[in-house]
């Protein structure tokens, strides 16, 4: 089918795979940019005629990366558990939240230990106060165990990344292990947490029709007491 | 949460797993029920009522008593002489 000039061994070789990467390209150009497996199966399982022999080439089609990149996928049961208390906490920022209560709060903040997963929530006027609270959080727990926490997991909010909040932790030797942008399926125990008090709240003030603004109420004793 | 089950520690309440002890639930009352406070000899004269009726809205954080709004005043009240109405669920 193709004039192949039978020279010496090396260009023989070259322009012989040459011509075979072409084809394949050119069909997999031809196909809307179908993956070599799909022109395979074609082939071997004879579903068109008209194809030709195809080898699969080993370079990466660009144009097909750029239409059809997805995220990979996330592993499942594979994260490791803090082997006692405050060795890994989890935390989360949510809101805001509307409406604003009677006290003005818009966001409540979460704290998981990874170990016993006991959850304390704080309700917060603002994303700013996050600091504080994590300061007060740690000197609540840290006292009552007389452990001091050793991994805090956090996501990328401004909250957490703020130049004080990220001095306090390198003081006091905290490690701070940030989810990658865009990636809350990274901080799973908190955002499932955060899922499981909302489901609480809203039942509750649903079942006795209480204002929404009444919501503090309802997280802190859901979270922390229920 | 802290006292309800979940998959992640077995056989246990996360409050038992971080404190070691098993907590107790008997103080729980239904989130928002009605609940009558008991209204202190000072604060009050010899024929005024000597309970007002509140919301309850949980327990307080720094004492041992629970938390309780009353609608009327508008005012949350921490108060641990508290009759509760959970009959109408």
């Amino acid at each position: 089918m193709f004039p192949i000039i039978v020279g010496d061994g090396a260009d023989f070789q070259t322009c012989f795979t040459a011509k075979v990467k072409d084809i394949a390209w050119l069909w997999h150009l031809r196909y809307g940019h179908l993956n070599f497996n799909g022109l395979k199966t074609l082939l071997q399982k004879g579903m068109v005629t008209g194809l030709p022999q195809i080898t699969t080439p080993s370079q990466v089609c660009e144009d097909c990366v750029i239409g059809k990149h997805q995220r990979d996928s996330f592993p499942k049961g594979k994260a490791w558990r803090a082997k006692q208390p405050l060795e890994l906490v989890h935390s989360d920022l949510c809101g805001p939240i509307s409406p604003t209560s009677n006290g003005n709060k818009r966001y409540f903040i979460s704290f998981i230990d990874d170990y016993s997963r006991r959850t304390w929530v704080y309700v917060l006027p603002e994303k700013s106060e996050a600091f504080s609270a994590f300061k007060s959080f740690k000197a609540l727990v840290e006292n009552e165990t007389g452990r001091a926490i050793k991994v805090l997991r956090i996501d990328r909010g401004g909250e957490f990344n703020s130049q004080e909040f990220s001095k306090f932790c390198e003081m006091n030797g905290i490690r701070r292990q940030l989810t990658a942008a865009y990636t809350p399926q990274q901080n799973e125990v908190c955002e499932r947490k955060n899922r499981t008090i909302l489901n609480m709240v809203r039942s509750m003030l649903s079942r006795k029709a209480i204002p929404k603004c009444f919501w503090p109420d309802a997280v802190i004793i859901g979270a922390s007491t229920y | 949460m802290n006292r309800s089950p979940t998959l992640e520690v077995k056989n246990m309440t996360p409050e038992e797993a971080w404190k070691g002890n098993k907590p107790a639930v008997d103080y729980f009352k239904v989130f928002g029920c009605i609940a009558f406070a008991h209204v202190p000899d000072e604060k009050r004269k010899k024929l005024d009522a000597k309970a007002e009726k509140c919301i309850f809205l949980g327990v307080s954080e720094h004492s041992k008593a629970y938390r309780l709004y009353n609608p009327v005043t508008q005012k949350v009240i921490i108060s641990r002489d508290v009759v509760f109405d959970e009959s109408k669920m």
